[in-house]
């Protein structure tokens, strides 16, 4: 177990070992959720909001996704003070960094 | 949704009792029913919205924090203790009647939001926890404190007048420690299965176990006695700053509030836990600031059993609780932990910026005479007579303070005060807490927004 700290503002995605996340903002909520779409692996980080603002699509064959399933796979998290903090089950490497116009529905 | 009609009538009916309204002296005296408020200032329409962490310096969150407090507090059983134990009869029923309680209790919810709300947008929690990954978070937080440097240590001991700074230290906590762990009794009440038990051992280690010498709020009497303080509950009260009274209140809050009852053993965890490690650098700011003279058991002691504290709260009462009602609780833990860590923040660094603004009144003084207020600025000009006392309050802007003729004190604390003579003037800091009385016959005094730079704090 490890607690990984980062600035909000200088991170929005992060690898775990070998699995990506990446950090999704919508409306009073942020979760830090896996980038692989559970279909084929397409980039969830480069999915589209739905109309209604409840689901994610995934690029690639269009699936999409509620945010309440989305919620469900998120890393524990807590933000304050300008910090995310993400409690990973890994003891190896771990990396993140900021990536522009990945999707948020803020 | 705010109701306003219903919120104005109940919030002229609270604070019509005369226990909140203005008083001839700064300390009261042995009586725990009078709590000034300053009512002439509070409309309702001060309390619509909840504040947001950066409108936490104004009056109205020093004046919601206030009201909260006797209303919680009306839940306790407080009678006058120390040396004179004349009880005041009429104040007695006054406070705890029916009317003033049912009142309170109408505006309790919107005063809650006002004061708590913007915890939820400075905080957020989200994922898939589970005890693993809880235990984990909260060690890290733990450890980080454990291994920080003490910044109370360091700004008080830094301070112009460390004696007069931790004797603010200590009034700060008297509203609290005074009457330690009621809000917990809130909670070993019903029945939760084991864990009730679990909660009441905690529970009797703050009471003593029954011996009164024991008791956590008499080692703490004892050492206010010591730092020639006046050990009764609430003396002080026109000089608790609002963030010292969020952290009495946030535990009233959670615990009245049984929809917060998880919340409520996070923050304890976190409180017992981590002070475990702060009131080791407590203990060494008394001994080093007052040279042995003020004994340092009511820290000590909390070095000791809060070390069992926190470790019975995570594994006797956090952990098989979790496992009996399941890992959907832990967002609501954690919530409570990281709520009342973030609250101590705040509150440590309020109190540095009151300690540094009493370390800095002649600058205050300085910068105010050399201050020229814009032409057409609004000045608002009072005449006052001899003892008229205002009530310590903060203002929302930093305010210029000037004295036309008269004198007058304006006090910071009950051992920092600025006399001001006609011609003289000072800067008051947004936020910062203070009083004034007049000291000759007559005082006329202006003020008006103060614009200039302000490096004091």
């Amino acid at each position: 177990m490890r607690v990984v700290t980062f600035p909000v503002d200088r991170a929005n995605r992060l690898m775990i070992e070998d699995k990506g996340y990446f950090v999704f903002k919508r409306q009073n909520e942020t979760l830090c959720v896996p980038t692989e779409c559970p279909h084929r692996g397409g980039p969830m980080h480069l999915a589209k909001v739905s109309d209604c603002g409840e689901h994610l699509v995934c690029p690639w064959h269009d699936n999409s996704f509620s945010c309440q399933s989305i919620r469900r796979k998120a890393l524990p998290l807590v933000q304050r003070k300008g910090t995310i903090k993400v409690v990973a089950k890994a003891q190896n490497t771990i990396a993140f960094w900021n990536e522009d116009g990945i999707v948020s529905s803020l | 949704m705010f109701s306003s009609l219903e919120f104005k009538e109940n919030l002229d009916r609270f604070l019509s009792s005369p226990l909140l309204g203005n008083r001839r002296d700064f300390l009261s005296n042995g009586c725990p029913y009078t709590r000034p408020c300053r009512p002439q200032d509070l409309q309702a329409e001060l309390f619509t919205k909840a504040l947001t962490e950066q409108e936490l310096d104004r009056n109205s969150y020093l004046a919601a924090q206030r009201m909260l407090n006797v209303i919680y507090e009306k839940d306790l059983v407080l009678l006058p203790t120390g040396k004179q134990k004349k009880l005041d009869i009429n104040a007695y029923q006054s406070f705890y009647s029916s009317d003033h309680y049912r009142s309170g209790e109408v505006i309790r919810e919107d005063l809650e939001r006002h004061c708590f709300d913007f915890l939820n947008h400075e905080i957020q929690i989200s994922g898939k926890w589970d005890i693993e990954s809880f235990t984990a978070y909260c060690q890290q937080e733990l450890d980080d404190i454990a291994q920080s440097e003490s910044s109370l240590l360091k700004n008080l001991t830094a301070s112009a007048d460390p004696e007069s700074a931790t004797r603010f230290f200590l009034i700060q906590c008297a509203g609290d420690f005074l009457s330690e762990a009621s809000a917990m009794g809130r909670n070993v009440l019903g029945n939760f299965g084991s864990h009730t038990s679990e909660l009441f051992k905690v529970f009797i280690d703050e009471y003593g176990y029954g011996v009164h010498e024991k008791k956590h709020s008499t080692i703490f009497e004892h050492m206010m006695t010591d730092a020639e303080l006046d050990n009764r509950l609430h003396t002080y009260w026109q000089f608790y700053t609002a963030s010292s009274l969020s952290l009495i209140n946030y535990f009233h809050y959670i615990s009245k509030n049984h929809q917060y009852f998880f919340r409520y053993l996070g923050a304890l965890y976190f409180t017992e836990a981590s002070l475990a490690f702060t009131t080791k650098s407590q203990s060494k700011l008394v001994k080093q600031v007052f040279g042995g003279r003020v004994k340092t058991k009511y820290f000590d002691e909390h070095t000791h059993i809060d070390v069992h504290h926190g470790r019975m709260a995570l594994e006797k009462i956090i952990m098989p609780v979790v496992k009996e009602y399941g890992e959907g609780i832990l967002p609501e833990i954690l919530r409570g932990f990281q709520e009342f860590a973030h609250l101590q923040e705040l509150a440590d660094e309020d109190l540095y910026r009151h300690i540094r603004t009493h370390d800095t009144l002649a600058e205050l003084q300085e910068m105010a005479s050399r201050y020229q207020a814009q032409e057409g600025a609004e000045v608002a000009e009072f005449v006052e007579s001899e003892g008229e006392l205002s009530v310590t309050h903060c203002h929302d802007v930093n305010e210029h303070f000037s004295v036309v003729s008269g004198e007058i004190d304006l006090v910071f604390s009950p051992h920092k005060r600025v006399k001001l003579k006609a011609g003289q003037a000072i800067v008051i800091p947004k936020g910062i807490l203070h009083g004034s009385c007049v000291v000759s016959k007559q005082c006329t005094y202006r003020v008006t927004e103060y614009r200039g730079e302000l490096c004091a704090s």
